[in-house]
């Protein structure tokens, strides 16, 4: 959809008579950009609302004069080779224009050079002048939806503003932005009148250039479609900067799942498996030091006076505290399969008297900022300062800390909390710093997100058994678009209904298409007297508030950790399938119609599209959806329940109809099966996917004409076997990763494709009858070879634990369970653990015998995940709530399905 | 019934015979009571243009709050405020000069009909350094009737949280820390949807010296002399035997609350006992 060629119009154009050039239309997506010699302004148009855009001007203000500093006659051609235009505003100032094509945006790169004796105090960046409609527009300014006015709006929220700002109408949106990357400390979003019925939609940032030096600021601006607002803007930014809106590729997968929640920190008898269930990938590993600023526990730092006591853990000898740390990062990477996230307050917190003594020009004194805490904080017994930990003596000793624990320690990554933070530092490392801006107030500064992005910027470097160290934050809604850039996944420490219902939505833009996770937990004690409340009424406050976490996290895409789903059932039976979605990557466009109040949301695209589908009332709610297939890749995309159960689709101009009942606390969520191409060539379809451990089967009965590609979804994990259509033998080909096949359809045409596991070669009833345990104990034996790997006695170790949990924590009564780990085959069942050189991942079962094998330590690993999944089909639990007035009826508890 | 009648006629006949020449006893504090309220406009009664004089709202989010002037206090106008969203916290606020490490006490009444109120003293100074110290003293309600989640999510009769039709006081002890010289004492909504109101509101020393004095009148002998707060058993100053001769009896007592109330029991050598109590509210107007 997005267009990401540069189309290079070539013009002559003539100015003043006295010098000629080549003039370049600069276009992407739907956003063409001409510059003019000789003028300020730029031709700018979009074809999707002629007359809307009506051109485009970089604009320049003095800061020190508190004046905009006119740019002058641009020079087309001249100045550095790449320019595209270059101006010269007054004498000892140089600035030019370098405009490029990235994805749908065009890239406005601003470079200022200063060749007088005075640092200079710009603020600059790209204007968008339009035209739209009277009453038709809305602008979105980094953080609401504002209505448009006769006065100029502007708004300079550093602390959680999206980076780009936006204007729309029904037909086209047009926004102006940051570079995601580019780090400044100070940018306002603002919509001004240039006329009665004209607009300047902009984007400015502030910058300070010292005599002699260049500074540089990248902006964007795009155009694109108007129907979803604001989201349309977001769509075409991730779009053209897919790396700043997933996690990076190279880190741990497992950051990019649920928490733990501190159920692996530390661990406890039942946590391996708590966390597995729970789906709790990584561990927010909350204050691994003694003292705040030195994370590694140096020998020369170890021995201070507190302000306020130790506690047991800091008070321990040096050697015994770092023993005990190591052995609860081992415990918690090891035998719990976590991704251990070492806490770090993003390196902008250290305690006082450390911070006096060595870091004193790290110290941040922002007269607005809390920079100092007397009250207990990230360790309890320190006094803690804020300090910037970039290019200062601090920032120094960090790097240092940062490879050290990385080097060390079993770590995944490192936790960034506070990591939002925009406190102002003018210390001495200021002339140093990038990115620095100025007020009236402190002068010129540097934001601290420029040094939290920076420490973040250098965990990425860091490498650990083949992996980049993970960068898991804690921004809030309020924390800097620049965090959330280089954050691989972040929490939002609210619960989905604390503050308002949207909150989470400002983390969500900022995180793009990464994982977020809900913090906190339900805190019924907020709603209910718990001294007083009866059973039933606090078990139905739980069940409200785990149906809102479900709603919510549905729509927003967030996961809810362990403190949300343990013992809760109806909220852990959803749990794989909000992970799906989360980890498949939410859309700001869900490309659903659909009337209010009901809402939609979508995660991937093509026949990877998932829909998530409420309403928050209390009346079920009968509705079509229209699903815009345009949106979603090529062809009409036809939709199953994500359960497998059936839903019906009708093709009407090229989009799919859903007939839907949205029942009360209840979301409907599909998934994209089949997609048929031509879509007009279908009409009605009905589709279902019997799918188990082992085997899945993809059901459509199709109305139709003429001939029609079908291209498949294929399950996760198998493969398509064997397809008829109406009864006769179906030819699969596949075709970029999806199977397609050609079919003629008419009334009622029966599809039937069968799909098998790439890893399970052998049935559901196989696997799950398979004689683990019996009554009387353990019967079956897991076979290990005597001078097998790590990976395979870990394996053995996990499915070990798998039934030792499940008859020792969730049968009653309980009993001590334990297969034994033994290395020759013994009389009667065993599993049989191996890594067999250059064969596929597979697990079998020939006669009594299941066997496990692969070929990777890592294959291994993924297929025991996938083995102790097939498995929980029939060992499956909610887990145990904490409370235990109400933890039957939470155990049972199913909603409305 | 009958029975109070009676007694209420004795105290009443006790001290005509007290006024009339027996000991003079005297409890009184320093400084009296009541103690000045700091706040201008403690009533919230006086204001023009729809304002309140000298209280005024504040929020970094104006979008999504309404406040108001209004009546519906405890008596007259009181300070109102609903918040829509919440985004953002939004507070009433007076400020007032104090003296470092002076123990102060902030009180008033509030009703709350939804969300979460807080009620709070802050100040800060610089000390140097780029440090600040600061007063930060708290008081936080909530109730969850009226919360968004009802009735769909969170059923309506499980909810907690203070009657909505009502009144209720609060109280906030704090001690500025030098140099804090100035705090304000803001009223308002917590980070929640919900609607609050807040009327009586007083700033005040929380705490004064009981001067108590006893002159026993010719032929009288003091036996002993106690003191005790109102609703405690235990006295909070008791003399024990007083040693024959004792003349005028005078005693202080430091760090008595200034909402208190007490009472002087004063034992004398035949066995009589003359009491007082300290403040007097017999004209306060029932609240």
């Amino acid at each position: 959809m997005t267009t990401r060629t540069l189309t290079r119009v070539t013009l002559l154009l003539t100015f003043a008579g006295l010098w000629a050039s080549a003039a370049t239309a600069y276009q992407a997506g739907r956003l063409t950009i001409e510059p003019r010699p000789g003028d300020a302004t730029l031709a700018a148009r979009t074809d999707l609302a002629p007359g809307l855009l009506r051109g485009a001007r970089l604009t320049l203000f003095d800061g020190r004069r508190q004046a905009a500093l006119p740019l002058g006659p641009a020079r087309l051609g001249e100045g550095p080779a790449d320019a595209t235009l270059a101006w010269t505003p007054e004498p000892g100032l140089e600035v030019d224009l370098r405009l490029q094509a990235v994805g749908s945006c065009l890239l406005w790169e601003v470079r200022c050079r200063n060749r007088g004796q005075e640092s200079r105090w710009l603020e600059l960046g790209p204007a968008l002048d339009l035209q739209p409609p009277a009453g038709q527009a809305q602008w979105f300014d980094g953080w609401d939806d504002k209505a448009l006015t006769d006065a100029d709006q502007s708004s300079v929220r550093m602390a959680g503003n999206m980076p780009m700002t936006a204007l729309w109408t029904p037909d086209a949106c047009l926004a102006v932005g940051l570079e995601p990357t580019e780090l400044v400390s100070w940018f306002r979003h603002s919509v001004a009148r240039v006329s009665e019925d004209a607009l300047a939609l902009s984007c400015t940032a502030r910058c300070v250039v010292d005599p002699g030096a260049e500074a540089a600021v990248r902006f964007v601006t795009l155009a694109t479609l108007g129907e979803w607002g604001r989201y349309e803007a977001f769509d075409a930014y991730y779009a053209s900067f897919p790396e700043c809106f997933r996690a990076h590729p190279e880190v741990d997968p497992r950051a990019s799942l649920g928490s733990s929640q501190y159920r692996a920190w530390p661990t406890g008898s039942w946590s391996p498996e708590i966390c597995r269930r729970l789906y709790g990938g990584w561990e927010w590993c909350y204050a691994p030091f003694k003292r705040t600023g030195d994370i590694v526990g140096r020998p020369e730092l170890w021995d201070y006076t507190p302000v306020r006591p130790f506690g047991t853990r800091p008070a321990l000898p040096r050697d015994e505290y770092l023993a005990w740390r190591e052995k609860a990062f081992t415990d918690g990477a090891e035998r719990c399969g976590v991704a251990m996230m070492f806490y770090i307050p993003a390196q902008v917190w250290c305690e006082e008297q450390l911070a006096r003594e060595r870091y004193a020009d790290a110290l941040v004194t922002d007269p607005r900022a809390k920079t100092y805490f007397s009250t207990p904080w990230v360790t309890g017994h320190d006094n803690e300062l804020l300090v910037f930990p970039h290019a200062t003596s601090f920032g120094d000793q960090t790097r240092r800390d940062l490879a050290e624990i990385a080097e060390t320690l079993p770590i995944a990554g490192f936790a960034f909390d506070t990591a939002g933070g925009v406190a102002r530092y003018t210390g001495p490392a200021l002339p140093r710093l990038e990115g620095r801006a100025w007020d009236d107030e402190v002068g010129v500064y540097c934001s601290e997100l420029v040094a939290i992005a920076k420490v973040m910027d250098y965990v990425h470097t860091l490498r650990r058994d083949g992996r980049r160290l993970a960068v898991v934050s804690n921004p809030m809604a309020t924390g800097s678009y620049a965090s959330c850039v280089r954050s691989d996944s972040a929490m939002l420490e609210r619960s989905p209904w604390q503050h308002s219902r949207t909150e989470s939505d400002r983390l969500r833009w900022k995180l793009g298409h990464k994982t977020m996770v809900w913090w906190e937990g339900y805190e019924a004690g907020d709603f209910v007297d718990l001294a007083t409340v009866k059973p039933d009424d606090l078990a139905a406050v739980y069940e409200g508030l785990a149906d809102f976490t479900l709603l919510q996290s549905l729509r927003v895409g967030a996961i809810p950790p362990t403190n949300f789903t343990q013992g809760i059932a109806r909220l852990v039976r959803w749990l794989p399938a909000i992970v799906d979605c989360v980890q498949t990557g939410w859309e700001p466009v869900p490309a659903v119609r659909l009337p209010a109040p009901a809402w939609a949301s979508r995660y991937g695209r093509g026949l990877e599209t998932r829909l998530a589908l409420a309403q928050e009332t209390g009346e079920d709610l009968n509705l079509e959806a229209e699903v815009l297939n345009p949106r979603l890749g090529t062809g009409a995309m036809l939709f199953a329940h994500a359960d497998g159960r059936p839903q019906v689709n009708r093709v009407r101009a090229g989009n799919t109809l859903l007939p839907l009942r949205l029942a009360v606390r209840t979301p409907v969520l599909l998934r994209a099966m089949l997609a048929v191409e031509p879509s007009s060539a279908v009409s009605t379809a009905e589709v279902a996917l019997r799918q188990e451990a082992t085997r899945a089967v993809l059901q459509a009965t199709v109305t139709g004409a003429g001939t029609a590609r079908l291209r498949l979804a294929t399950p996760a994990g198998m493969r398509p076997t064997v397809a008829t259509w109406a009864g006769q033998p179906l030819a699969l080909r596949v075709t970029a990763g999806a199977a397609e096949a050609e079919v003629n359809l008419g009334e009622a045409g029966r599809l039937e494709v069968a799909f098998t596991s790439d890893l399970f070669a052998l049935s559901d009833e196989a696997l799950l009858g398979f004689p683990f345990v019996s009554p009387e104990g353990a019967t079956a034996t897991l076979l290990v070879a005597a001078d097998a790997p790590v990976a395979v006695t870990r394996a053995a170790a996990r499915l070990q634990e798998y039934f030792r949990y499940w008859h020792g924590r969730i049968e009653k009564p309980a009993r001590e369970v334990l297969l034994p780990i033994r290395p020759e085959a013994a009389v009667g069942p065993a599993v049989s653990i191996a890594l067999v050189p250059g064969r596929p991942a597979t697990v079998r079962r020939e006669g009594d015998r299941l066997i496990v094998e692969a070929d990777s330590a890592a294959a291994l690993e993924a297929a025991v995940d996938r083995l102790l999944q097939a498995l929980d089909r029939r060992w499956w639990t909610s887990e145990i709530f904490g409370q235990t007035a109400v933890r039957d009826r939470l155990a049972a508890f199913s909603g409305r399905e | 019934m009958r029975g109070r009648t009676w007694a209420m006629l004795a105290l009443t006949l006790v001290g005509t015979a007290l006024a009339a020449g027996a000991a003079e006893l005297r409890l009184g504090s320093a400084p009296a009571l009541p103690v000045p309220n700091l706040l201008v406009n403690p009533g919230v009664e006086e204001g023009t243009d729809g304002r309140p004089q000298s209280w005024a709202f504040g929020t970094a989010t104006p979008a999504i709050f309404e406040s108001d002037w209004r009546e519906g206090g405890r008596s007259g106008r009181c300070l109102w405020l609903k918040a829509r969203t919440g985004e953002m916290s939004g507070y009433w606020a007076q400020s007032v000069a104090v003296v470092p490490g002076t123990p102060y006490l902030a009180k008033g009444h509030l009703r709350i009909l939804s969300g979460k109120i807080l009620c709070y003293v802050h100040g800060t100074a610089d000390v140097g350094d780029g440090r600040k110290v600061s007063v930060d003293a708290r008081h936080y309600r909530g109730t969850m009737r009226g919360h968004w989640l009802t009735p769909v999510f969170v059923p309506l009769d499980a909810l907690s949280g203070p009657d909505a039709e009502r009144w209720h006081p609060f109280r906030i002890p704090f001690t500025p820390t030098a140099p804090v010289d100035r705090v304000a004492f803001s009223l308002g909504l917590y980070f929640a949807a919900g609607e609050a109101m807040f009327d009586d509101l007083e700033v005040c020393l929380a705490e004064v010296a009981l001067l108590v004095r006893v002159e026993p009148a010719a032929g009288e002998v003091l036996r002993r002399v106690v003191v005790r707060a109102d609703g405690t058993a235990k006295p909070i100053y008791d003399s024990g035997a007083l040693p024959e001769g004792t003349g005028v009896f005078t005693h202080e007592i430091p760090g008595q609350p200034s909402d208190g109330q007490w009472t002087l029991t004063v034992t004398l050598a035949d066995g009589r006992t003359l009491s007082q109590r300290y403040p007097k509210h017999e004209g306060e107007a029932p609240r």
